[in-house]
């Protein structure tokens, strides 16, 4: 039978939650799925990995893992890939993923494709967004070991319990001296809950005005734990930073729920959380584009809407 | 000091996407440099203005016939020359398009730096930038939001998660992927326009770079969305809207 192995990313020292998402595209096809561990303690993740599938779980022993160096952690996926035997790694398209899968798939020249929101195993089949999400394609791989990035919130999670061994593998790895990470600055959280990874999101356009009234947006959001997004137009603006803004040039996201809050809703927004399972629009331009995209619009005042629905959220918490 | 810009043109963001059959578009839309390719560039060019005159700014191109715009615009902004590489295909494999900038690169002489967009618009493959350092053996570190050169090594600033920063120093020569945030490129002026077409274009078939082009990646076909539903509009005063949509997405839609 064929064997999937999965790269498990771990956040605060759990297996973070989208790797349930991954594993889900790896059981399905009834492979055995092989978990590999880098950071963290592979005994302590096993029992929720069991929940998902996994038959096997290989950590990779060495000091060097303590802290993320982007070659050393690309060495030690590939030996833990190369020693469990499998034919395909997935991992999640996430900030780590984006810097770990290519560097595997350049060092060992193997096929690629990262982002996907459908992933076939045993057909070696993705499917992934193109011209930003304009186009859906339908890609295959072959080769002997092929490599797959899957998008965040694209599957919801499915349970198939499994018995799983623990195997411990020591690798000699050592730092490419020509990239040196000389420190993590780490940015006071605006939110929570982090864009990428929402359930629910709400974001903020020019028309919030400064940003200031952002607050007002947060408060909003706190109520159901949203993550905050604002559009490329608030943020050019100056009221919102680049990290928090959604759009082709800014995050791809794909919450449950995306409320757009003042945003008249351009491609390039739109291009960032289309895959959204509902898209609403609060907007007084009844005419604005986003009422031609969204499932659900209130066409108001952001000022008169935004409250309300706060103190409505504020109950429903 | 040769400083390398690796950049695609892509279909322009704002272009409707139709297909001529399951894997080709239709090709008559607007093409663009590609946006992180743009960022790419301006801070080659900022580095380039900082080294001095020695320094030269070559873009390097795989594509379609719309590139030919593409190399102009970005000769316009100030790079001094550029290497395309013809091709008819907009989809290929990733192996491929790396192997051909790394090997167009190698024939043209030694990079201290390769600058490029973090990912494509158009395939948003995400590791062209990965596997252009793996084929010339440079390092790389992509989502670049900082860039400072001293010398011998850059330092760099790259987002991670939840505006978190990383601060790696690499050592030159070495393969730096833009992300936004980095610089505001500069529009090219019209007189810049008229130079370009006079600055030098190396033309470079894929027989020449002996490269094997890979296969292991292939397109099997396009699906374009269906068109979404008009949207359902709730109406009322602010409060009624308000508690409407709650329930709507509570209730009927179950997404809360």
């Amino acid at each position: 039978m064929s064997k999937v192995a999965v790269y498990i990313e771990m956040k605060e020292g759990e297996v973070r939650k989208q790797v349930f998402e991954v594993l889900t595209f790896a059981h399905r096809g009834g492979s055995d799925v092989c978990g590999i561990v880098l950071e963290g303690d592979a005994e302590g993740c096993k029992g929720s990995l069991e929940e998902y599938g996994v038959s096997s779980i290989i950590q990779v022993k060495s000091n060097a893992l303590a802290n993320y160096d982007p070659g050393v952690y690309a060495d030690a996926a590939i030996a833990a890939l190369k020693h469990s035997g499998a034919d395909s790694l997935l991992a999640l398209t996430s900030a780590q993923g984006k810097d770990l899968l290519p560097r595997i798939a350049a060092k060992l020249k193997l096929p690629l494709i990262m982002d996907a929101t459908v992933v076939n195993v045993a057909e070696s089949s993705v499917v992934k967004s193109h011209f930003s999400g304009r186009a859906n394609a339908e890609i295959s791989l072959s080769g002997d070991l092929k490599l797959f990035g899957v998008r965040p919130n694209s599957v919801d999670p499915e349970a198939k319990a499994a018995n799983a061994t623990v195997e411990s593998i020591d690798v000699d790895l050592s730092s490419d001296r020509r990239v040196v990470l000389k420190e993590v600055v780490k940015k006071e959280k605006l939110g929570k809950v982090e864009l990428t990874e929402a359930k629910i999101i709400m974001s903020g356009g020019r028309a919030i005005g400064s940003a200031e009234n952002f607050s007002m947006i947060f408060e909003c959001a706190k109520h159901i734990g949203a993550a905050v997004g604002a559009s490329r137009a608030a943020v050019d603006s100056g009221y919102a930073p680049h990290e928090m803004q959604v759009g082709q040039t800014g995050k791809t996201v794909s919450p449950n729920v995306y409320i757009a809050c003042g945003i008249s809703g351009a491609v390039q927004h739109f291009a960032g959380m289309k895959t959204s399972k509902v898209i609403v629009a609060i907007n007084k331009n009844p005419d604005a584009p986003i009422f031609n995209k969204c499932d659900y619009g209130i066409v108001g005042d952001i000022f008169d809407v935004v409250p309300e629905l706060s103190k409505v959220f504020q109950e429903l918490s | 000091m040769k400083i390398y810009v690796c950049t695609k043109s892509v279909a322009d963001t704002a272009a409707t996407i139709k297909l001529v059959d399951d894997t080709h578009i239709q090709e008559d839309i607007k093409f663009i440099m590609n946006p992180y390719d743009e960022l790419a560039l301006e801070e080659a060019l900022q580095l380039k203005e900082k080294a001095g005159e020695e320094a030269e700014v070559i873009l390097v191109s795989y594509g379609n016939n719309s590139i030919g715009e593409v190399l102009l615009q970005g000769l316009a902004m100030g790079a001094d020359r550029s290497i395309r590489i013809n091709t008819t295909n907009l989809f290929n494999d990733h192996i491929t398009i790396a192997a051909v900038l790394a090997a167009a690169i190698k024939k043209d002489g030694e990079p201290s730096i390769i600058f490029t967009g973090q990912h494509t618009i158009d395939v948003e493959g995400m590791q062209t930038a990965y596997r252009i350092a793996a084929e010339l053996d440079l390092p790389i570190v992509s989502n670049i939001m900082k860039f400072e050169y001293n010398g011998d090594k850059v330092t760099v600033n790259r987002e991670i998660e939840g505006g978190d920063k990383e601060v790696y120093e690499v050592s030159l020569p070495c393969v730096i992927a833009a992300n936004r945030g980095l610089n505001e490129p500069r529009y090219p002026k019209l007189p810049a326009r008229m130079q370009a077409k006079k600055k030098p274009v190396t033309v470079y078939e894929i027989a020449d770079l002996g490269v094997d082009e890979s296969s292991a990646v292939s397109l099997t076909k396009f699906i374009l969305p269906p068109d979404k539903p008009p949207a359902k509009i709730i109406g009322g005063s602010p409060a009624e809207a308000a508690r409407e949509l709650v329930r709507v997405l509570k209730e009927e839609v179950r997404v809360l």
